[in-house]
């Protein structure tokens, strides 16, 4: 059996009133990623409230800037942080900014 | 249990315990079966396609053709097994013993006979039987080496001799079967090139029926071709030469000639004899109704229940397409009219009612006629030595008495 | 207030083998906060989905982790076959399944043997490990490695476990649960283990929810939540209940790891039970394209694959978020406040495995 998980399309701008929203209905955020695409980024932000699994993609241009959800989500950080990091993607408000230095890379954003 | 010395007693029992350990390396463990410990060749059943190279996720296998040789980069290895999965010849297995430690990278290599490779290399090739081939390229996309190149536009089906390790993985992913690992490579180079790419095709009008065929194959619509007036004629312009037109005639009558020959002005056909019209020999057709099905002009009809085999004259072209698709070869072109082919006279060797009978005498109960039966109507059974024909199914098509191999089965 | 100091600790460990960094800064003796670092070991692996063909990349993904690297394999494989849409026989979910707790009990044994080290129990940590090394030789008996497996593919598995090996399997892990019993006692009974663990590192539920933590974290704090009911594999056949602490503490966290030991070996008798006949893998044609999100639950909680392929022979990207990565937040929070001292054994509650965390 398969699960059934949700996919949702969001703007860029809705990213933090979704977090807040799915924050007071009690979700906990399981995972943020992102994919390269054509001239830009798929971020995927994906939540767990009770059983269901819920996905948002998010996609963005290259030099677009998006907010942090650490405010909301306090452990969003290292997600957060590998994706400016890897993938060159503009986040401001992060709480902990490590500032490129999450990982011992040799390259600059290897997987932009 | 209570709170203190919970461990006690394990503890004691593990005193009075032989150890868990072993006293290696003096006492050497027993590997299980599927332990993969290293990777071994059998080097001479090896016919360095270099397909593991490719699947090694780690780069640790090398294959050099032109040495002969098969090298392993030991401390590489990852003994995942995936190229003793992949090997075509089943040559790599797996040994349980663990790679033998040491200071160094070690590399081993191995070296097939020199004198065996040049030799094998002439051996078997694979040839392709362009008739059948549809270039679909399967074989191309499967060659571990891309010794093959297939071009559909151009139908050209082409080996690189010098890449070719003669592993046959084409051979086994041909869908039409018309894949052959030969040594004679001439077979292929011949059959390769019957015409050159701009050449176009030209019918030979004294042997064209107009069945059609030609025109509704070609891709391009570039074969303009009139049955009433007798017109067969290639657009230049259109024409991407192919060849389809030239595979696809039945008669055999289009030639791939350069461009100023094709074009010169068509000769005209001389007085049509009228000969040739096909003609079922009834006793032994089965009624198949490949014939009809195969008729580009939908000249013929055939009747499997009521055993009718019935020719249009007027709409029959004269192909031969029948006389080619017939499976019993019961069909000739031998008629001259529209009557002579549909002649009446039935002269079926048995009656329409007869229901088959086998000489049990001479019956080797090979069940080919049961497997023929298309009704199902023939049982039989090896083991106890009966042959039964249920009558309420049978047709009376006789197909089994044509089938058998040893003449046993009479219509009776 | 008193004078604040900084004290880096790791990646050298006093406890475990893991490359995690954390800056403790200290007010005496109490912990005020904690900043980890990571990133001694990133290895690239997400990245190299893009050389790799999707079929050879398996033994790629494998490598991630040491301990659930079949765990690793199988979220791989689920992901490729949901894109793919390939269903795959039920005799391979169920070596699935059966390899897949396997996997858990040595990891939960191994966690059990370094927080016996941790806090100084030396004996116990022997005992613990010894008991894992049986499950290693059953491991390397019916597929072929001890640590890497290479036993999955996409479309199925590559080996088969016969009757008798099932059979003879049960038979040892029947023993052998009578054995982790009187280890276990120790763990749940004993006073200097209770001194240790009780009452330290508390995450409350709330906590645990912000911070995102997973697996026996989680549960530890009283959520009731295993991704295994999701019936991936063959577990929606599979009758368990999902085992929670309520004191969600440090000691909260090792009666779950234990309660999860004995409750796969009742899941192994269950799907041994259960197994059908039939064949262990199908064949698949094509190139993924698309797009699929997996959920698994490995010995240390959820993770989240997520793999997008474009209909080429390489897939545009593979990600794997792997429940340490999920649960450093959670360290974070229950480091705040505890006992300088406390540390390790607190770093060692969320089982970490940093080289999973940076792939």
């Amino acid at each position: 059996m398969r699960e059934n998980y949700e996919l949702k399309i969001l703007a860029p701008d809705q990213i933090t009133i979704k977090a807040h929203s799915l924050r007071n209905k009690g979700a906990r955020l399981s995972q943020i990623c992102s994919v390269r695409t054509k001239g830009g980024y798929d971020l995927l932000y994906s939540y767990v409230l009770g059983d269901l699994f819920k996905n948002y993609k998010v996609s963005i241009t290259e030099d677009a800037e998006i907010e942090s959800i650490t405010a909301i989500f306090p452990n969003a950080f290292l997600y957060e942080n590998e994706m400016s990091e890897l993938f060159g993607i503009k986040i401001k408000y992060i709480a902990l900014d490590y500032k490129n230095k999450l990982y011992d890379i040799a390259a600059k954003t290897p997987f932009k | 249990m209570n709170k203190y010395g919970s461990f006690t007693g394990g503890i004691f029992k593990s005193l009075f315990k032989k150890p868990a350990t072993y006293g290696y390396p003096f006492n050497k463990r027993e590997f299980p079966e599927r332990t993969r410990g290293h990777i071994v060749i059998n080097i001479d059943d090896c016919i360095l396609c270099g397909l593991c190279e490719k699947k090694c996720p780690s780069a640790a296998i090398k294959v050099d053709r032109n040495k002969g040789t098969w090298s392993i980069d030991r401390m590489g290895c990852v003994q995942c097994e995936n190229c003793v999965v992949g090997c075509p010849k089943k040559v790599l297995s797996t040994d349980v013993n663990y790679t033998e430690p040491s200071t160094t990278k070690t590399v081993d290599t191995f070296t097939k006979a020199g004198a065996a490779i040049s030799e094998e290399k002439g051996a078997s090739m694979p040839n392709c039987n362009l008739d059948s081939c549809v270039f679909c390229g399967l074989c191309a996309k499967n060659c571990p080496q891309g010794a093959l190149s297939v071009d559909r536009a151009t139908k050209s089906w082409k080996l690189d001799e010098t890449l070719c390790v003669s592993c046959g993985l084409c051979v086994e992913k041909c869908p039409k079967k018309c894949l052959e690992m030969g040594e004679d490579k001439t077979k292929n180079t011949a059959a390769l090139a019957p015409y050159d790419v701009d050449d176009l095709p030209k019918a030979d009008l004294n042997a064209c029926v107009y069945c059609g065929i030609c025109a509704s194959a070609c891709p391009q619509g570039a074969i303009e071709l009139d049955r009433d007036s007798k017109k067969w004629v290639v657009n230049e312009d259109k024409c991407i030469h192919c060849g389809i037109c030239y595979y696809k005639c039945p008669k055999k009558c289009i030639a791939m000639v350069d461009a100023e020959t094709a074009l010169a002005v068509a000769e005209e056909k001389a007085e049509d004899t009228g000969a040739s019209l096909p003609k079922a020999d009834l006793d032994k057709c089965v009624y198949c109704t490949l014939c009809a099905k195969n008729c580009p002009q939908g000249a013929l009809t055939v009747d499997r229940a009521n055993k009718v085999w019935k020719l249009d004259a007027d709409a029959c072209v004269s192909c031969g397409l029948c006389v080619d698709k017939c499976p019993k070869k019961c069909i000739d072109m031998s008629a001259s009219s529209a009557a002579e082919a549909n002649e009446p006279e039935f002269k079926r060797g048995y009656d329409v009612e007869a229901t088959p009978d086998a000489n049990l005498d001479l019956c080797v109960y090979c069940g080919i006629c049961a497997k023929a039966c298309p009704q199902d109507a023939v049982t039989v059974d090896r083991e106890n030595k009966t042959w039964t024909v249920d009558e309420d199914k049978c047709i009376h098509c006789a197909i089994c008495a044509y089938k058998c191999p040893k003449k046993c089965i009479d219509m009776k | 207030m008193s004078k604040r100091s900084i004290v880096p600790f790791g990646p050298q460990h006093p406890v475990l083998p893991e490359p995690i960094h954390l800056d403790l800064v200290l007010e005496d003796e109490k912990v005020v906060e904690a900043i980890p670092s990571i990133g001694f070991v990133h290895r690239g692996l997400e990245k190299l989905v893009e050389k790799r063909n999707f079929h050879d990349y398996m033994y790629v993904i494998e490598r991630i982790c040491g301990i659930c690297s079949f765990m690793h394999g199988m979220g791989y494989a689920e992901g490729i076959e949901r894109i793919m849409d390939v269903e795959i026989p039920d005799r391979a979910k169920y070596l699935r399944t059966i390899w897949c707790e396997m996997s858990r009990l040595h990891s939960h044994l191994l966690w059990l043997g370094l927080l016996a080290d941790a806090f100084g129990f030396e004996s116990l940590f022997m005992h613990c490990w010894r008991m894992r090394e049986t499950i290693l030789d059953m491991f390397e008996a019916s597929t072929g490695g001890r640590v890497i497996f290479s036993v999955n593919k996409i479309g199925g598995v590559l080996k088969d476990m016969d009757s008798s090996m099932l059979r003879t399997f049960v038979d040892m892990f029947d023993k052998m649960e009578e054995e982790v019993r009187q280890l276990t006692n120790v763990f749940l009974k004993d006073y200097t283990v209770a001194n240790r663990l009780k009452g330290v590192g508390i995450l409350t539920k709330e906590d645990a929810i912000l911070n995102g933590a997973v697996g026996p974290m989680m549960r530890a704090a009283g959520i009731e939540s295993d991704t295994r009911k999701l019936g991936y594999a063959a577990y929606g056949d599979i009758d368990f209940d999902i085992i929670t602490g309520k004191e969600c503490d440090s000691f909260a966290r090792c009666e779950v790891r234990i309660g999860e030991i004995f409750q796969s070996f009742n899941i192994i008798r269950q799907a041994v039970a259960k197994i059908p006949e039939g064949p262990i893998s199908v064949d698949v044609k094509g190139n993924p394209n698309g797009e699929a999100f997996v959920r698994l639950e490995q010995p240390r909680g959820e993770a989240v694959f997520y793999f997008r392929g474009d209909g080429t022979q390489f897939l545009n990207r593979a990600r794997v978020r792997t429940p340490t990565f999920a649960n450093i937040p959670s360290l974070v929070k229950i480091l705040e406040g505890c006992d300088f001292a406390d540390v390790p054994i607190l770093v060692l509650t969320i089982d970490p495995c940093v080289s999973c965390t940076e792939r």
